[in-house]
């Protein structure tokens, strides 16, 4: 009897009690990276000067392409992962920030700078909040609100690659979701934002003659078409150039083609 | 030649012409792109007045159109004049410029209200699209049509033979 007793005492502290130290850490540890993320989400209001803010996003920028590429790609909440480690940076230097949705859109701006994604400015009619962008390799939540035709600098993962970027009223009803690969860096909201949809088509060489649904448009490339939501092919012929490709567009949704004739 | 045969020859007329013209027109239209370039209407005073200038004119062909139509009937419903529709030539013929007169009015009526919805939902009107032209020319068509289809009427079915020499 006495030796199981033993046996058991040294059961518990061998196996159970490091296991429930370890497990008290995991929690501690984890409700700091929570409380960061609560923070970064609540956007406390605190104030960070240009020169600490700078530093900060340089010690962010130096960080590989690969880890941050990793940041983004693990969860749709990314944005916040890459404020909370922005935090903590932050902490480090000791320093408090003011995190208003222009300091986000600007640490996004500066934070794909220095990586190879590309960074547009996006414009809209109205007051509408931008929601998630998803490319080829990487998904980047936002919740960053645009003011009415007031543009803003955004850092979006496109890599040259298609993308899509969806866009949601101040309430949070989808209103916008645009497709394809943009012209330029500038990305322009369509007014239309509720019944129709929008496909706009650049070629490369232009002047090149576009089908929708294999009717000619009366206008060649490159150019934009105001349409009913449905399934849209897009035919695109220059001589002996073609490019052919089908869509299914839904209300507001956009599709910016930007295609090479081969 | 007798007026009954020249309202025969003019009924004839009206039924071959008007049925050609709305199946030519309705093989066009199905055969149509409805897209429209998204032109940006707020930068440009010029575009914006031009839009303006075209949905005056379609509403005032609309508007006489409608107009047309009322005097048209008028002459049936008002029994003191001296215009009387008793053939089925005569028939014929009122129904051939009545449905030209709707049917400008109802291009007018369809054609206003998609470059409306155009306007309002994207912001754009795009005056050189080919459906923006089909609406357009087809009130145009129409309505002419339906002036000469009515005046046509006017003297084949008065009681007084207008077109005899005095």
């Amino acid at each position: 009897m006495k030796t199981v007793r033993t046996l058991a005492c040294l059961f518990l502290f061998v196996f159970v009690f490091p296991s429930v130290n370890v497990g008290q850490d995991q929690a501690k540890s984890l409700k700091n990276v929570e409380s960061v993320l609560m923070c970064a989400s609540n956007k406390s209001k605190v104030t960070l000067d240009d020169t600490a803010r700078s530093q900060i996003l340089q010690q962010y920028r130096n960080a590989s392409y690969e880890t941050k590429k990793a940041v983004d790609s693990t969860t749709p909440e990314s944005l916040n992962k890459k404020l909370g480690a922005y935090f903590e940076i932050k902490k480090l230097s000791g320093i408090q920030a003011n995190l208003s949705d222009k300091d986000v859109a600007d640490f996004n701006w500066n934070f794909v700078h220095g990586s190879d994604l590309v960074s547009v400015r996006i414009i809209s009619p109205i007051a509408a909040r931008i929601q998630k962008v998803t490319s080829k390799d990487l998904s980047m939540s936002y919740n960053i609100a645009l003011e009415a035709n007031k543009d803003m600098a955004l850092a979006i993962p496109i890599n040259g690659e298609s993308f899509s970027l969806h866009a949601s009223t101040a309430k949070g009803n989808l209103i916008w979701t645009a497709t394809g690969v943009p012209s330029s860096k500038k990305i322009t909201f369509p007014s239309s934002l509720s019944k129709g949809c929008e496909i706009y088509v650049n070629s490369e060489p232009d002047k090149a003659i576009v089908y929708f649904n294999d009717k000619e448009y009366h206008w060649p490339t490159n150019t934009s078409s105001a349409r009913d939501p449905g399934k849209w092919k897009v035919t695109i012929k220059k001589g002996s150039l073609e490019w052919v490709q089908e869509r299914v567009l839904e209300k507001g949704e956009t599709w910016m083609i930007n295609a090479k004739l081969k | 030649m007798k007026k009954s045969t020249l309202t025969n020859i003019a009924a004839v007329l009206a039924d071959v012409l008007f049925i050609g013209v709305t199946l030519f027109l309705f093989k066009y239209h199905s055969g149509l792109d409805t897209g429209m370039e998204i032109i940006n209407l707020n930068n440009s005073e010029a575009k914006r007045i031009a839009t303006t200038l075209f949905f005056s004119k379609l509403e005032s062909v609309g508007k006489i159109s409608l107009a047309l139509l009322g005097v048209l009937w008028a002459f049936i419903i008002y029994t003191g004049n001296r215009i009387n529709i008793r053939t089925m030539s005569q028939i014929n013929l009122f129904i051939v410029t009545n449905l030209c007169l709707l049917f400008s009015f109802g291009s007018y009526f369809w054609g206003y209200d998609f470059l409306l919805s155009r306007i309002f939902y994207h912001s754009t009107i795009d005056l050189e699209a080919p459906i923006v032209k089909f609406y357009s020319i087809a009130q145009l068509v129409y309505f002419i049509s339906g002036i000469f289809w009515f005046v046509i009427t006017i003297l084949l079915c008065h009681e007084k033979n207008l077109l005899q020499r005095r």
